[in-house]
């Protein structure tokens, strides 16, 4: 029974969160809608398909690109990102990432007006940019990780060589791991919403949405199908084979590295966006000398909201995060691969699911908690989690993980691999917490009344044109997200003295 | 590690402590109205009765699945005791679907019935008008007598034309109605004329008239609120209505959700929205609605009934017609 115990509940969130209330509204769907018309609609969504798998490689390869360069200077060249404030160098890079798409779309409205939102950055030139901004830091922390971690001695090797020689031969090194890296991120970007939506491009995902607001849900779920049909086999291509453990280095100082003149160019570029985003957030909240009050409690009320929202993002993404690590250490390929399906189906679609499937059966004390919207939340974070849980799993050193083999498996997992896995399941949970902050489209549909949601209500104040309240929500999200990353980066970054 | 549940436990608690509630009695209300000025309504509402209002609002139709999916997938055990929809299409096929209980005949009784459903499952009050924002340097701007959507298929606006995502809000409804007013063939024509006059597509009413804003779009075709919005910050922007089809008003609508947790609570507040001082409140707010019922006063600059021709909308029938409208307009304007 224990056993049994033990083998199940890395997927229990998953099978309550995902599989069984999809598996009950596709079969809802089905018995109420006409599956020759679903299909015959879905044959006209082809097009769509198409350009949205061009627009996801597009800003796939692109934010591969700026991610690798990232990781490139940073593994390779001394310099800002490697000096004593370097933990400030983290938050100011995933800032894109960490920050929620609908502060920045805030942000360029408030400065340059809604027509340049419209004008400038609406169609496909623009979703590009917006999502390859965004994702970029996703390929930095990927590359980052695998570049910081090869052996030793190749290590010292790199550094006795010219610093430009060196460049080159890490970059070619990392030619694998930016493949691997760019088809991660063209799966994730394959279900975007809301950045393509800002700029008024049509998506899968928009499309599922158009058929869902006059119910027809059939139509979205095999529109989806055909999503999952090419996410599927790539990230069952994607998942790791024989190789689980072994990379398992400690990295090492940067002293001994070169100086190169040009990577400061390129550091002042990367952080433009990300001083610029907070700097115009900051000009456009600043309150006339008559708000002052206002804005005080306005912006005040959303940082506690926020407050209130990030201890239950921090207990669903570690709970998502334990979950993949669970099953990577026992080693479950396909039950990875089956947590990660969720993170690329519309999160309308899952969120409908759960509510047309728990929902009603609840008892009503439950429904003042949270509690669907976290387990939906939960399995969204699927991917991100699988990733960490692999990720955490390849940095144990194969001779640690064979010496495991001789005490008790579940004390092998929880005092001995746990602790080892940390450096990666922490990061990889505050990121998945920041994520949930930003998130909307299950939030709509399942949070419970009076829910503290600022992402949702800045998406509301955005339509309005209420630029300067859409800005201190946005900086007050700005301020928690960052608030997380600066208090892990100074942790791990500042007191080790390692990289 | 010990820390980490440390800070997990002590996380569980506050999250915990955080969803408690109190016993007032209270009501939850789905609201689709634009937050800033609903929230002040509910706000007044709750001062005047000591009722607890919990709300959830609706984003922008076309980021999200909106809140009517979730009234769906909550069929058999609301949440929602009263629905306000801010436009009436997707309200009437949810009563078609069963969602919504009969009103007290008391309900919205000084609103004329052309704005109520037949069965009493919705009644409508202070609503928007579909306009066309101009370009006041454009030949549009010189724009004198009746307009219809048609002309904006003539040549000289070829290109210059911004309309927003037909599958969404307002916009989708407003085809709806053209097509179960004209039927399906002069429908296809418009849209087959759209087509070939290359016009604009944007993400929201918002975004094109926003293009009209930036001169990239002499017309766009939009609602009164969106153009108010603007306006109130100093932007020049003309506003033609499409007086030659007649003007298409989409009112607000109050629905009652059949089996919710809180009925009585629910028919106070639908009451009190219903009510003429909620539709002063609407018709002063930045969002300029029309209100409805007769002699209800309309501030300077505000729009009223009286001023308007609304077109006798059969909202059976154009609710009907909205999923073969959109998915028509889909295959003319965004697969072509």
């Amino acid at each position: 029974m224990r056993r049994l115990l033990s083998w199940i509940w890395p997927l229990l969130p998953l099978l309550c969160g995902f599989y069984i209330p999809v598996f009950i509204a596709v079969l809802d769907d089905v018995a109420l809608g006409s599956i020759e018309v679903a299909f015959s609609s879905v044959v006209t969504s082809i097009p769509v398909i198409i350009s949205t798998v061009i627009l996801a490689i597009s800003a796939a390869f692109l934010a591969t690109l700026i991610g690798a360069v990232d990781a490139l200077l940073i593994s390779g060249v001394r310099g800002v990102t490697s000096g004593r404030l370097r933990f400030l160098w983290v938050p100011l890079l995933i800032l894109t990432f960490t920050t929620p798409p609908a502060a920045v779309a805030s942000a360029i409205q408030s400065t340059f007006g809604s027509s340049f939102l419209v004008a400038g950055v609406r169609d496909e030139f623009g979703a590009l940019i917006l999502l390859s901004l965004r994702w970029a830091p996703v390929a930095l922390a990927i590359l980052l990780g695998l570049s910081l971690t090869i052996p030793r001695e190749q290590e010292w090797a790199l550094r006795l060589l010219p610093p430009v020689k060196a460049l080159k031969v890490r970059w070619q090194l990392q030619r694998n791991w930016r493949r691997a890296c760019m088809l991660l991120l063209f799966l994730l970007m394959l279900p975007a919403a809301e950045i393509p939506s800002y700029a008024g491009i049509e998506t899968i995902s928009r499309r599922v949405m158009a058929r869902l607001t006059v119910g027809d849900g059939l139509s979205g779920w095999i529109l989806s199908a055909g999503l999952a049909g090419i996410v599927g086999p790539l990230l069952a291509w994607l998942m790791p084979g024989n190789q689980w453990w072994g990379r398992g280095l400690k990295t090492l100082s940067p002293a001994g590295l070169p100086t190169w003149k040009f990577a400061s160019g390129w550091w002042i570029l990367r952080v433009v966006p990300a001083i610029s985003l907070i700097l115009i957030l900051i000009y456009t909240a600043w309150p006339r000398a008559s708000e002052v009050e206002l804005a005080k409690s306005e912006f005040l009320s959303a940082l506690w909201d926020g407050i209130i929202e990030i201890q239950r993002a921090l207990l669903v993404s570690v709970l998502s995060v334990l979950c993949c690590w669970r099953l990577a250490v026992a080693k479950r390929k396909w039950a990875l691969w089956a947590w990660c399906l969720p993170t690329f189906l519309p999160a309308s679609l899952l969120g409908l699911s759960l509510a047309s499937t728990w929902g009603v059966h609840a008892p009503v004390f439950l429904d003042r908690i949270p509690w669907l919207l976290s387990l939906a939340h939960i399995v969204q974070l699927g991917a991100l989690s699988a990733l960490a849980g692999i990720l955490a799993v390849s940095m144990i050193p194969e001779e640690e993980a064979n010496a495991a083999r001789f005490v008790k498996p579940e004390i092998a997992c929880w005092r001995i691999f746990l602790p080892r896995s940390l450096p990666v399941l922490i990061p990889a949970s505050i990121m998945g917490a920041i994520l949930i902050l930003g998130e909307v489209e299950s939030t709509l549909l399942l949070a419970p009344p009076g829910h503290p949601s600022p992402a949702l209500e800045l998406h509301q104040l955005l339509h309005f044109r209420n630029d300067e309240q859409a800005s201190r929500l946005a900086l007050a999200l700005i301020i928690l997200s960052s608030g997380l990353t600066l208090l892990f980066s100074g942790v791990s970054l500042g007191r080790k003295g390692q990289r | 590690m010990s820390i980490l549940v440390r800070v997990l436990l002590i996380s569980v608690v506050f999250f915990l402590s955080s969803c408690q509630s109190d016993t007032k009695p209270s009501v939850t209300i789905y609201c689709a109205h634009d937050r800033v000025h609903a929230e002040q309504i509910l706000d007044l509402f709750e001062a005047e009765t000591g009722i607890r209002v919990d709300a959830i609002f609706d984003t922008e139709a076309n980021k999200t699945v909106g809140l009517a999916e979730r009234l769906r997938a909550e069929r058999e055990r609301p949440r929602c005791d009263v629905h306000w929809s801010n436009e009436p299409l997707r309200s009437v096929r949810l009563s078609h679907e069963g969602l919504f209980r009969k009103m007290p005949s008391d309900l919205g009784a000084a609103i004329p019935e052309m704005w109520k459903d037949k069965s009493g499952l919705w009644c409508g009050f202070a609503g928007r008008v579909r306009v066309l924002a101009v370009q006041p340097t454009s030949p549009a701007g010189e724009w004198t007598g009746p307009v219809s959507m048609k002309q904006l298929t003539e040549d000289q606006w070829l290109g210059k034309v911004a309309l927003a995502d037909p599958r969404f809000g307002t916009t989708g409804s407003h085809l709806a109605i053209i097509r179960s007013i004209e039927g399906k063939e002069s429908y296809l024509n418009l849209l087959e004329g759209l087509q070939m006059n290359d016009v604009q597509l944007v993400s929201s009413n918002s975004a094109s008239r926003d293009r009209v804003l930036a001169g990239e779009a002499w017309i766009g075709v939009t609602d009164t609120d969106d153009i108010e919005v603007v306006r109130r910050r100093g932007e020049s922007i003309g506003e033609v209505f499409l007086s030659t089809d007649g003007d298409v008003l989409l009112p607000n609508v109050i629905a009652l959700v059949k089996g919710s947790p809180n009925p009585t609570e629910g028919e106070i507040l639908a009451r009190w929205l219903l009510s003429s001082r909620v539709e002063e409140l609407l018709a002063a707010s930045s969002s300029r609605q029309v209100p409805l019922i007769p002699g209800t006063s309309v501030p300077v600059g505000g729009l009223s009934i009286e001023d308007l021709d609304p077109l006798v909308i059969d909202w059976d029938d154009a609710a009907d017609a909205l999923p073969a409208a959109i998915q028509e307009a889909e295959r003319y304007l965004l697969d072509r």
